[in-house]
């Protein structure tokens, strides 16, 4: 896919585009969704984080530095990602 | 933050307003659950007594969340903390360098945070719950000082201390603002038609109130007696910060509440007339003189 092709789709400017591959600037998170989403892959494989272009989300070891909030504040944050978990697996079912 | 940090500071606010365009959202009080609704950005309130952490960007995979506190009881502080965690969502760059906990990223309260990612998360928020376009109509009807920050926190409904900010950011006026707690500086920012006064000095963090002003006076009494509390007084504004010139200037001091905190806005119109006058008209009265070269004490 040219860089043309990319920002049409992405729509995000030809400008930002060849930043990102020429690694001279790097992409804010909501870029980086638009870009996966016109190249059908998944964040975390933009990431690198994982070598599967459709490949569910990469295993965080999750929580590991919580220790600033009380244990309501982690539950919420623990229900609140298991709700995130939710939503990314049925959208990647959708795919 | 790199290069020219008022350049990045517009640049970062104008990326909010650019934000906002795109999306069909740029009107006040900026609506943060269709601007979330629109990016597929999950908002969650955060429970009560999560004092200490006013946000939270999470990710799993292409799945985002924003949680944020509600511990202040303050609309503004929430807005501005949802503003924030937007913040490192669309800024160039914040993906690298904000540090993801097991897909969390916390942030803690404030606008003039320390880091400089952070720093950057609050200039997008302000720029975001107060963009220019929308807040220099504004203080063209409002008048000066107090009134017109008060006029951007309800239209924009956010923080009397962020609107502040935006107010000495945005403004034609003369002026300065200082947050100050027990007595201290916490922070202060001055107008660009203030910063243009030559020899004037800057109040530093943790510099003590100059003696003899409202201000320092309206912090000394106790928290009860302070609260809620509103007042004004005429001053000059070599009293504040030195320099080489007298200004008749407006001091209005609102007690902030919370921790201690109390809010000055100085304002000194006479400065600004200044562009318009002759020139005759600016050279010193022999009393301007007098009071000029009269050695000043704190008092």
């Amino acid at each position: 896919m040219s860089q043309a092709a990319l920002a049409k789709d992405s729509g995000l400017p030809p400008s930002s585009i060849a930043h990102f591959e020429a690694g001279t600037r790097k992409p804010s998170f909501d870029s980086l969704r638009k870009l996966a989403n016109a190249l059908s892959v998944t964040t975390d494989f933009l990431l690198g984080r994982t070598d599967n272009p459709e490949g569910a989300a990469e295993a965080d070891p999750l929580y590991r530095d919580m220790q600033k909030l009380n244990d309501e504040n982690r539950r919420q944050a623990a229900d609140f990602m298991r709700f995130l978990a939710e939503k990314h697996d049925r959208e990647a079912a959708k795919k | 933050m790199t290069g020219n940090p008022d350049l990045k500071q517009k640049q970062l606010m104008r990326r909010a307003e650019l934000v906002l365009q795109e999306h069909g959202l740029l009107t006040l009080p900026v609506d943060l659950d269709a601007l979330a609704q629109a990016v597929g950005v999950h908002l969650r309130e955060m429970d009560r007594r999560a004092e200490g952490v006013s946000g939270m960007l999470m990710r799993y995979g292409d799945q985002f969340g924003i949680m944020y506190a509600t511990h202040t009881d303050n609309e503004g502080f929430e807005r501005f903390s949802i503003g924030h965690e937007f913040g490192h969502y669309f800024v160039d760059g914040h993906l690298d360098h904000i540090p993801f906990d097991g897909g969390v990223h916390r942030s803690r309260a404030g606008f003039v945070s320390e880091e400089p990612y952070e720093r950057e998360a609050d200039y997008f928020s302000a720029g975001l719950l107060m963009p220019t376009s929308l807040i220099r109509p504004i203080l063209r009807q409002a008048r000066e000082g107090l009134p017109s920050v008060e006029a951007i926190r309800s239209e924009a409904k956010a923080s009397l201390t962020a609107s502040a900010i935006r107010y000495i950011n945005e403004t034609d006026d003369a002026a300065a603002i200082v947050v100050s707690r027990q007595g201290r500086v916490d922070y202060c920012f001055k107008s660009e038609a203030l910063k243009q006064l030559k020899g004037q000095n800057w109040l530093r963090k943790g510099a003590a109130l100059p003696t003899g002003t409202l201000t320092a006076s309206v912090a000394a009494r106790p928290a009860a007696e302070r609260q809620g509390r509103r007042e004004e007084a005429e001053t000059d504004i070599l009293d504040w910060f030195g320099g080489d010139r007298t200004a008749r200037t407006v001091e209005q001091v609102v007690d902030l509440g919370r921790y201690d905190r109390v809010l000055t806005v100085l304002s000194c119109a006479e400065i600004v007339d200044d562009t318009y006058k002759d020139a005759d008209d600016l050279e010193e009265s022999d009393e301007g003189m007098e009071s000029r070269w009269t050695p000043r004490f704190r008092r």
